[in-house]
C-alpha cells in the first residue's frame, strides 16, 4: 500500500483528503519537534510551518535525531526542513528560524492553521502562543516532557482551560544577602557565580546583586588577561573573604565557622589549565579550579573585552558554552571551598545553573505519536464544542508507574483567568481607520453608547474627547496584532486585536470567550479547584523544569 | 564500561534520569532486533539514540514500493532490504555504537549456534514460534503487535530484579528509632527561648521528637494513625503569638514521621525462597543463567533481612528532607544522619560478607560484594524498602476467563479479547481480519469475537463489558494488520523504556501485557496483569 491508501484507509477517504489540506503550525524543533516532524511527513498532512530561535548543540544529539554531528551550529528548524522533506515531498514545510515573538507572527498568522502544536521546553514561550492561540481562536495541543514524564493536553479557546487558567507556583527563591555574604549551599554559591560572570563580561546592569564590585584592572588599555585573571583570584578568593571574616558583625552568622581564603600571595603564579581536559564528572581540587579559572578569564575576557580595555562585545551565560561554565562552576567551587561547602562537579553545577530538564527520547516519541493523533482527530473530526468529548482528554505520560499512559477529562477555563477570562475579538481595520469609527462599530455592537477605550496603558476615549475621534489608529500606536482594551457601561471588559487589511471599513469580529466575570468573582474563581496532576508515582525527584531560579530581596 | 566525558555531553540530558551508573548499563547493553516491524524499528532508534552498545537487526524483507513512503526508516535510501535500510539510517542517528544487519530470516537465525549468546534483551514484531525459543533460550524479550489504530506490548522471559524501583517514598527521619547521638543532639536543643528570632532557628524536626517522647511517656507505647489529633494539638503547643514556620512544618510531618508503624513489615521480597536459602546456608548455589545483578540483590536482600530482624528498621539512608531553621543545626544534624547511614552500610556490607562466606556459592557472592562500590551499597540502601521482583506471564493471551472477573478497565479488556479473536480468525481464514473485504471480515470476526466473550461469561455475551462494540469491531478490522506512524511512535517509545528498565534495573516494568488503543476519540492504555 502507498501511504495515501494506508492512511486514506484509516482516516477514510474524507477524513484524509482533511489531513492532506490541513496546515499545522509546530513550535519548537527540539526533542519533541523531531518526533512530530517525522510523524507529520509520514502521515502526510499537507502544510507545516516550523519555528525554532536555536541552533544545534552536541546534547540535543541523544534524542533530536533529524540532526547529526555534522550539524551543531545549523539552525534547527532548517535542517528538520529538510530531513523531513526527504521523507516526503508533496507535503510543503516552511522553515522560519526565528522568535516565535516576533511580530510577524501575529494574529493573521495563526488564523491560517487548523492546529497548533507546542513542542517547547520554557513556560515563557508557552504562555505567549497559548495566547496567540486565544486571540486567533485555533486549537493547541501542548505537548511537554520532562525526564520520564510527559503530557499532551488540548487546548480549545474559551472552553477548556487554558495554560495560565490556574496559577503556576512562585519561582524558588534565594534570598540576596544569602548570596552575597552568608553562602550555606553549593546552589547560593552558582548563583553568586552567574552573577559574576554578568558582572565581568556581559551587558551593564545595575540590578546585578554583585555591581558594586569593582574591577578597575579589567578596564585598562592592553590588560594581560592573565595579569586580569590572577587579580581576580586574589580579590575575590583571598582579599574579600579575609574582609569578610574580619567584619565582626558576620561572626555569628557562619554556617560552617569563619571562611578562609584561598592561600596565594601576591607573586604566585597559577598555570592555566586547557577547559577541555577537565573532567566534568570528579569534583576538581582547589588548585585545579584556579586554574581552570584563569584558563576561563583568559578566554572569555578576549572575547568580550578589545584592546582599549572596552568591553566591547559583551557575552552571555550559556550553560553550554563550556568555556563560561567552566568559569561558572570554577568560581562557585573556589567560593565554596573558602566558605567549607564541600565542591561539587561541573556536571552538578551546570544542572544548578541551567535549570536543566532532563530529557530522553522515549518520552518524546510517546507524547509526540499522543499528539500527532490527537491533531489528526481535531481536524478530521473538527473542533470539540463539549468538555467531555474524549479527543480533549489530558494525557499524562509516566514511566514510573504501572500505567504509562493515564488521560484525564480536562477542567473548563477559568472565568477568572487574565488571558481567557474575558470576551476577545478581531478589529479589521486599515491605516486610515480612525478612533471615531471604532467607537461607532462598538456602540453597535455592544448597544452601548458608554465605553470607554484603552491601549497600551492610555485611556483613549471615554466618551468626551470629540477632538480625538478623528485621529488614525495608527497615530495612537495601534499596530498589527495590538490589543484594544473596551470596557462598556456594566464594567464589562473586552479585548480587542488589531487585524491590518489594505482596504475596507473598520469591521469587529463576532465576540469569541466567555462573558467577562463580574469584578467581585474574582477571587472565587481563583480558588476554582484545579485538578492535580494523577499519581503520586510522579512526584519524583526531578530537577524542576519551570526556568531559572529568582532572587528576592530580603 | 566507563562512561567517557565526549559522551557524557551528548547524553547529558538522559543522564540526569538514569545517573552515570544507569548510562554504563546501556553503554554495555547488547540488543537483539528481530524483524523490521515499525513500532520494532522506533524502539531501536530510542535505544540507539540512548547509547546501547549493540544493536543486531536480522531480517531478510525486501523493501516494497509502498515502504518507501510510509516507513521512515526506509525512505530514500535505495536499498534493496528493510534491515540494510534502517541500520544506515540508525547508524546516522548514532554513529558511535554498533549496529549491524544480518540476512536472514528471524525463526532460523534463533535456533542457528551461538545466535543468542550475550544477548541481554530481544525486541520483535510478536510471533509464538520466535517467542517461545527465546523462552527457552533464557532471553528476555519485548514483542509487540499493532493493527491500524491498536496495538499491543509484552514483556516475556524469566523474572527480573529491579535494583533500584525509584518508587518516590518521603525521607524518614527514623524518629521513632533514634539513636542516643540523635537524642542527645535533639535534646540539647531548648525550645524555651525568649527571642522569637532564636526560636525560628529550631527546625521542625526538634519539635517532631518532643511531641513523640511526650506522648510515649503518657500513654506507654508509640502513636499509631488514631493518635493523629493528639500530636497534633502538641505540636500545636509549640506555637507562640503566630504560626511559626517551623511548627507548622512540623505539622505537616506528623504523618510521614511519627505515625508509620514502628516495626515495618519486611517487604514481601524477603520472604522470597531465593533468600530463605542464602540465609539458612544449606549449601545454596545461584544457578548458571543467574546474572551478577541478581546474585547481588539476592544478597543484599538475605543481609538486610538479617539486618532488619536484629535492628527492627530499615536502614539510614543519610538523607534528610529540607527544613526550615538555622543551618549550623541543619547541617549538624544532616551529619549525624550520614554518620548512621555510613554504620547502618557497614553493617550491610559485613552481613553481605558473611552470607557469602558461610553459603556454597561462596566465590560467587565474595566477588559480587567486592566489586560493589559504596555508590551502589548508598543506592541499594536507598531503594531497601522497595526492593521488587518482576515476572513476566508466559500466555500467549490474557484469558478472557480473567477479564470476565472484572478488575480491568473495560476498553482494555475489550483490546484483549478483539486480539484473541484475531489469533482465532487468523488460524481459521489463513490471513488476519482486514486483509480481504472488509464487510464479510467484519462479519466473520464479530462471530468469534462473540463465541469468546460467550465461552468466557456464559450466556448474553452482549452484556459482558468485555463486548467490544461494532465500531469498534470494525475499526480493528480495518486497521489490517496496518504499521500505522503515530501508533508505532506511542507504542516504540514504550518498549524502549521498558528495555531500558530491563538493563538498567532502575524502575519498574510492567510484567503483564499492554493495551493501546489510539481511538479515533482518545488514546486509550492499560496493562493487564
Ligand atoms: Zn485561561
Amino acid at each position: 500500500m502507498t501511504r495515501t491508501s494506508t492512511y486514506k484507509r484509516l482516516y477514510g477517504k474524507d477524513g484524509y483528503q482533511k489531513i492532506r489540506d490541513s496546515r499545522i503550525f509546530v513550535v519548537g524543533a527540539g526533542g519533541i519537534g523531531c518526533e512530530l516532524l517525522k510523524n507529520i511527513a509520514v502521515v502526510g498532512f499537507g502544510h507545516v510551518e516550523l519555528i525554532d530561535l536555536d541552533t544545534i548543540d552536541v546534547t540535543n544529539l541523544n534524542r533530536q535525531f533529524l540532526f547529526k554531528r555534522k550539524h551543531v551550529g545549523q539552525p534547527k528548524a532548517v535542517v528538520a526542513k529538510e530531513a523531513a522533506l526527504a521523507l516526503n515531498k508533496d507535503m510543503t514545510i516552511v522553515a522560519h528560524h526565528a522568535n516565535v515573538k516576533d511580530d510577524k507572527f501575529n494574529i493573521a498568522f495563526y488564523r491560517q492553521f487548523n492546529v497548533v502544536i507546542n513542542a517547547l521546553d520554557n513556560a515563557d514561550a508557552r504562555k505567549h502562543v497559548n495566547r496567540m492561540c486565544l486571540l486567533s481562536n485555533v486549537p493547541l495541543i501542548d505537548a511537554g516532557t520532562n525526564g520520564l514524564r510527559g503530557n499532551v493536553i488540548t487546548i480549545i479557546p474559551y472552553l477548556t482551560e487554558c495554560y495560565e487558567c490556574a496559577a503556576k507556583p512562585p519561582p524558588k527563591t534565594l534570598p540576596i544577602c544569602t548570596i552575597r555574604s552568608v553562602p550555606s549551599k553549593p546552589e547560593h554559591c552558582i548563583a553568586w557565580a552567574k552573577y559574576l560572570y554578568q558582572r565581568v563580561f556581559g551587558e551593564t546592569d545595575d540590578t546585578n546583586v554583585l555591581s558594586d564590585i569593582t574591577l578597575a584592572s579589567l578596564y585598562e588599555k592592553d590588560a594581560d588577561p592573565t595579569a586580569v585573571a590572577h587579580a581576580l583570584v586574589r580579590k575575590l578568593f583571598r582579599d574579600d573573604v579575609i574582609a569578610a571574616r574580619d567584619t565582626v558583625e558576620s561572626n555569628m552568622v557562619w554556617s560552617f565557622g569563619p571562611p578562609r581564603p584561598v592561600e596565594l600571595g601576591d607573586d604566585d603564579v597559577i598555570k592555566p589549565v586547557e577547559i577541555t581536559t577537565l573532567s566534568d564528572t570528579e569534583v576538581l581540587a582547589e588548585e585545579m579550579n584556579m586554574r581552570a579559572f584563569v584558563e576561563a578569564v583568559c578566554v572569555l575576557y578576549r572575547m568580550a573585552f578589545n584592546h582599549t580595555g572596552e568591553k566591547a562585545s559583551p557575552l552571555s551565560f550559556d550553560k553550554d558554552e563550556p568555556v563560561g561554565m567552566a568559569f561558572v562552576a570554577a568560581a562557585a567551587n573556589l567560593r565554596m571551598i573558602c566558605y567549607k561547602i564541600d565542591p561539587i562537579t561541573i556536571f552538578d553545577a551546570r544542572s544548578i545553573a541551567g535549570s536543566i530538564v532532563p530529557a530522553v527520547s522515549t518520552t518524546n516519541s510517546m507524547v509526540s505519536g499522543l499528539a500527532i493523533h490527537r491533531a489528526a482527530t481535531l481536524i478530521t473530526k473538527g473542533k470539540p464544542t463539549s468538555l467531555d468529548d474524549p479527543v480533549l482528554r489530558t494525557n499524562y505520560v509516566t514511566f514510573f508507574g504501572a500505567k504509562p499512559l493515564q488521560a484525564i477529562i480536562p477542567l473548563g477555563a477559568n472565568p477568572a483567568c487574565q488571558v481567557c477570562g474575558r470576551k476577545a475579538t478581531g478589529m479589521h481595520c486599515t491605516a486610515t481607520s480612525t478612533l471615531g469609527d471604532l467607537v461607532d462599530v462598538l456602540e453597535k455592537k455592544l448597544e452601548d453608547d458608554d465605553v470607554a477605550i484603552e491601549a497600551g496603558g492610555t485611556l483613549l476615549w471615554t466618551g468626551d474627547e470629540t477632538a480625538a475621534r478623528k485621529r488614525t489608529l495608527v497615530d495612537l500606536g495601534i499596530a498589527d496584532s495590538h490589543t484594544i482594551n473596551v470596557t462598556d457601561s456594566d464594567d464589562k471588559e473586552y479585548v480587542l486585536v488589531a487585524l491590518y487589511r489594505s482596504h475596507g471599513p473598520i469591521e469587529l469580529d463576532e465576540m469569541i470567550g466567555y462573558d467577562p466575570a463580574p469584578l467581585d468573582d474574582d477571587d472565587e474563581g481563583l480558588e476554582m479547584k484545579r485538578q492535580p496532576e494523577p499519581g503520586s508515582d510522579s512526584d519524583v525527584e526531578l530537577e524542576e523544569s519551570d526556568g531559572e531560579i529568582e532572587v528576592i530581596e530580603l | 564500561m566507563a562512561v567517557e566525558s565526549s559522551s557524557v555531553s551528548k547524553y547529558d540530558r538522559q543522564i540526569r534520569v538514569w545517573g552515570r551508573h544507569g548510562q554504563e548499563a546501556l553503554h554495555s547493553a547488547r540488543v537483539c532486533v528481530l524483524g523490521t516491524h515499525m513500532a520494532v524499528l522506533e524502539a531501536a532508534k530510542n535505544l540507539a539514540l540512548a547509547g546501547i552498545s549493540s544493536l543486531v537487526i536480522v531480517d531478510d524483507t525486501s523493501i516494497v514500493a509502498s515502504d518507501v513512503q510510509t516507513n521512515y526508516f526506509v525512505t530514500g535510501s535505495g536499498r534493496e532490504y528493510i534491515g540494510e535500510a534502517a541500520v544506515e539510517t540508525l547508524i546516522r542517528m548514532n554513529p558511535d555504537i554498533t549496529i549491524e544487519w544480518i540476512h536472514a530470516d528471524p525463526r532460523s537465525y534463533v535456533v542457528s549456534d551461538g545466535a543468542l549468546a550475550g544477548v541481554d534483551v530481544a525486541i520483535l514484531e510478536d510471533d509464538a514460534t520466535l517467542v517461545t525459543h527465546l523462552d527457552q533460550a533464557g532471553v528476555r524479550s519485548i514483542s509487540v503487535q499493532t493493527n491500524g489504530f491498536f496495538g499491543y506490548i509484552k514483556p516475556r522471559g524469566k523474572a527480573h530484579v529491579v535494583l533500584e524501583p525509584n518508587r518516590p517514598t518521603p525521607l524518614d527521619l527514623q524518629l521513632k528509632h533514634a539513636w542516643p547521638e540523635l537524642i542527645a543532639f535533639l535534646e540539647s536543643q531548648p525550645t524555651d527561648v525568649e527571642e522569637e528570632d532564636d526560636f525560628l532557628r529550631i527546625p521542625s524536626i526538634v519539635f517532631l521528637h518532643k511531641a513523640l517522647t511526650a506522648f510515649e511517656q503518657q500513654h506507654g507505647q508509640s502513636p499509631s494513625h488514631p493518635d493523629m489529633a493528639a500530636l497534633r494539638t502538641m505540636l500545636q503547643g509549640f506555637h507562640r503569638d503566630w504560626s511559626e514556620i517551623n511548627v507548622e512544618e512540623a505539622l505537616t510531618m506528623v504523618n510521614t514521621q511519627l505515625l508509620k508503624p514502628a516495626t515495618p513489615s519486611f517487604p514481601a521480597i524477603l520472604h522470597h525462597q531465593t533468600v530463605d536459602a542464602l540465609v539458612r546456608k544449606t549449601g545454596f548455589v545461584f544457578g548458571p543463567g543467574v546474572d551478577d545483578k541478581e546474585v547481588l540483590f539476592w544478597t543484599f536482600a538475605a543481609a538486610l533481612k538479617a539486618f532488619m530482624a536484629r535492628n527492627h528498621r530499615v536502614p539510614v539512608t543519610g538523607k534528610i528532607p529540607d527544613m526550615h531553621g538555622s543551618t549550623e543545626i541543619y547541617v549538624n544534624l544532616q551529619r549525624i544522619y550520614q554518620r548512621r547511614a555510613a554504620s547502618d552500610r557497614a553493617e550491610l556490607h559485613a552481613d553481605m560478607v558473611q552470607i557469602a562466606q558461610s553459603c556454597g556459592d561462596s566465590d560467587r557472592i565474595r566477588d559480587v560484594v567486592a566489586d560493589m562500590d559504596q555508590e551502589i551499597l548508598t543506592l541499594l540502601v536507598k531503594n531497601a524498602s522497595n526492593l521488587t521482583v518482576v515476572s513476566f506471564s508466559s500466555s500467549v493471551d490474557v484469558d478472557p476467563k480473567q477479564l470476565a472477573k472484572g478488575g480491568v478497565t473495560p476498553t482494555v479488556g475489550q483490546q484483549a479479547i478483539l486480539w484473541a479473536s484475531s489469533r482465532e480468525f487468523e488460524s481459521h481464514m489463513g490471513h488476519v481480519p482486514g486483509l480481504s473485504a472488509v464487510e464479510s471480515d467484519v462479519v466473520g470476526l464479530s462471530k468469534i469475537v462473540n463465541s469468546i466473550v460467550e465461552r468466557a461469561v456464559g450466556e448474553s455475551p452482549s452484556d459482558s463489558p468485555c463486548m467490544p462494540s461494532n465500531q469498534m469491531i470494525r475499526e480493528f478490522v480495518i486497521g489490517g494488520h496496518c504499521e500505522l506512524a503515530p501508533t508505532c511512535s506511542v507504542l516504540g517509545g514504550i518498549m524502549a523504556q521498558e528495555a531500558v528498565k530491563l538493563l538498567t534495573s532502575q524502575f519498574v516494568p510492567f510484567g503483564g501485557q499492554l493495551f493501546y488503543y489510539g481511538s479515533p476519540e482518545a488514546p486509550v492504555m492499560d496493562v493487564i496483569e
